[in-house]
């Protein structure tokens, strides 16, 4: 079991955000980062590799049943779900989109908040539907910590907006640095 | 809103299965807690003893409930990519056989089905196949054999039909049929198929089936390891020899027992065949 997972979510306009954390974060971090966004259906490979191409920590596209270790980022993978299981492993589904979209932040938020209650850090960034602020406030019923991506910085705000509606009181609203800074902050 | 705790997943299916023979106990929890607070959640239920009584005291609600549950959200030609694969690697070899004998096992709907039979009749072998569809739920079986598709579907369908068929001009519409303005796909072809009622594990297929290719792709997703082994033995058992078995490219069989038995034939694809 990690002591902490970091899952984050994200859409239209965040790939540079998330470009930006995975080249910040060391190589040996503590915890594992889990990453559902939402991407083409039909495109199977290439997302790793450019993920890959900033971030010093190893990314990876889990399969079913696969265990969550640290130093590792795990990107949901093409038109799955992916949940995160009490038994510390990813679980894989096909069951039909939420909010228009498979992978679903929304699943991946609800599960890791039940499995890890406050071991949780849940991270939405820019996008341009509401996906993932149900699950946010899933994260903060179960004791983990919600963070927003400031509005004014997020590039289609839609989606952070949609999270602080949902959410009455999130631990951070951050800018991009500030996401960085926390994440490094809690590298123990 | 209702949340289920692991406590309460343990209770009400040991209960289920109990009450009706129903079992759900070693599917993936994570994904069985979400479907079930979905499903109390959509019928206004408040809590899973409650949906207990309801699904003992009415059929048609406990057929709803194993429809949800059992998931039937797969699309026909689901990662074209790989159907293009399965096209061009497989129905060579299998088109040498005499007869060829192929098993779906837990199907829903079952759009893997309806792709199958498309790509056979395509390449003009349904007059040389047995195929075998088998669900532990009756409702899946019928609703599959009545060929019964929704709109939202067929048109994911189409999509997909024209990504497989990449630069021809393709259209799935051929394989349906509208029928007191419902769709449904071509009865003619799934005349081809024997439904069978079975888990595969309490129950089985008749011994003496083996099969040229086992099509079970997204399908053990649903289950914990300890079933996806059972189920992995005996479909190896029914497996013929230099047979193929299919699983998406997604999921992992190398911690079963028989692994090292199957040759992955293709590094992309999850397809395995069976050593002589």
């Amino acid at each position: 079991m990690a002591s902490k997972y970091i899952i984050i979510g994200g859409s239209a306009g965040s790939f540079q955000t998330i470009l930006q954390i995975l080249n910040n974060i060391p190589k040996d971090y503590k915890h594992p980062i889990l990453l559902c966004l939402h991407r083409l259906k039909h495109v199977r490979g290439g997302f790793v590799e450019a993920l890959s191409i900033k971030s010093k920590i190893k990314v990876i596209e889990p399969e079913d049943k696969s265990l969550i270790t640290a130093s590792k980022v795990y990107l949901a993978p093409a038109n799955y779900h992916m949940y995160l299981e009490v038994t510390n492993t990813i679980a894989l589904s096909t069951e039909e989109p939420v909010n228009h979209s498979r992978p679903s932040i929304d699943i991946t938020f609800a599960s890791a908040a039940y499995a890890f209650q406050d071991k949780v850090v849940g991270i939405i960034l820019s996008g341009a539907n509401k996906d993932g602020a149900a699950g946010l406030k899933e994260i903060k019923h179960y004791g983990g910590t919600v963070i927003v991506q400031d509005p004014k910085e997020a590039s289609v705000p839609v989606m952070p907006n949609a999270a602080l509606t949902e959410v009455e009181n999130p631990d951070h609203i951050y800018n991009t640095e500030q996401i960085i800074e926390f994440l490094n902050s809690i590298n123990y | 809103m209702v949340r289920i705790t692991t406590y309460d997943l343990k209770n009400f299916t040991e209960h289920l299965k109990d009450s009706t023979g129903l079992d759900f106990t070693e599917y993936a929890q994570a994904i069985l807690r979400r479907r079930l607070e979905v499903f109390l959640n959509k019928w206004n239920i408040p809590d899973i003893e409650s949906l207990l009584i309801k699904l003992q005291d009415s059929p048609a609600l406990l057929n709803k409930f194993i429809e949800h549950i059992s998931v039937d959200t797969t699309e026909m030609f689901r990662d074209p990519g790989f159907w293009r694969f399965f096209n061009k690697t497989l129905i060579k070899p299998l088109s040498k056989l005499e007869k060829i004998n192929i098993l779906v096992p837990f199907i829903t709907s079952d759009d893997e089905l309806y792709t199958l039979l498309v790509i056979l009749f395509e390449n003009n072998l349904l007059d040389r196949v047995k195929i075998t569809a088998t669900s532990p739920f009756e409702i899946n079986l019928l609703r599959t054999a009545s060929g019964l598709y929704t709109k939202k579907k067929f048109e994911i369908a189409e999509e997909n039909y024209r990504r497989y068929k990449q630069n021809e001009v393709a259209e799935i519409s051929t394989y349906f049929q509208i029928i007191n303005s419902e769709i449904q796909f071509s009865t003619k072809l799934i005349n081809h198929v024997k439904f069978v009622k079975t888990d595969l594990v309490s129950n089985y297929l008749e011994e003496e089936d083996h099969f040229n290719l086992i099509l079970f792709r997204n399908r053990m997703i649903y289950f914990n390891l300890n079933l996806q082994n059972k189920i992995l033995e005996v479909l190896y058992y029914h497996l013929a020899k230099s047979g193929y078995l299919i699983i998406g490219y997604k999921e992992n069989i190398s911690n079963f027992v028989l692994y090292d038995k199957l040759n992955q034939i293709d590094k992309n694809e999850k397809v395995y065949l069976k050593k002589r």
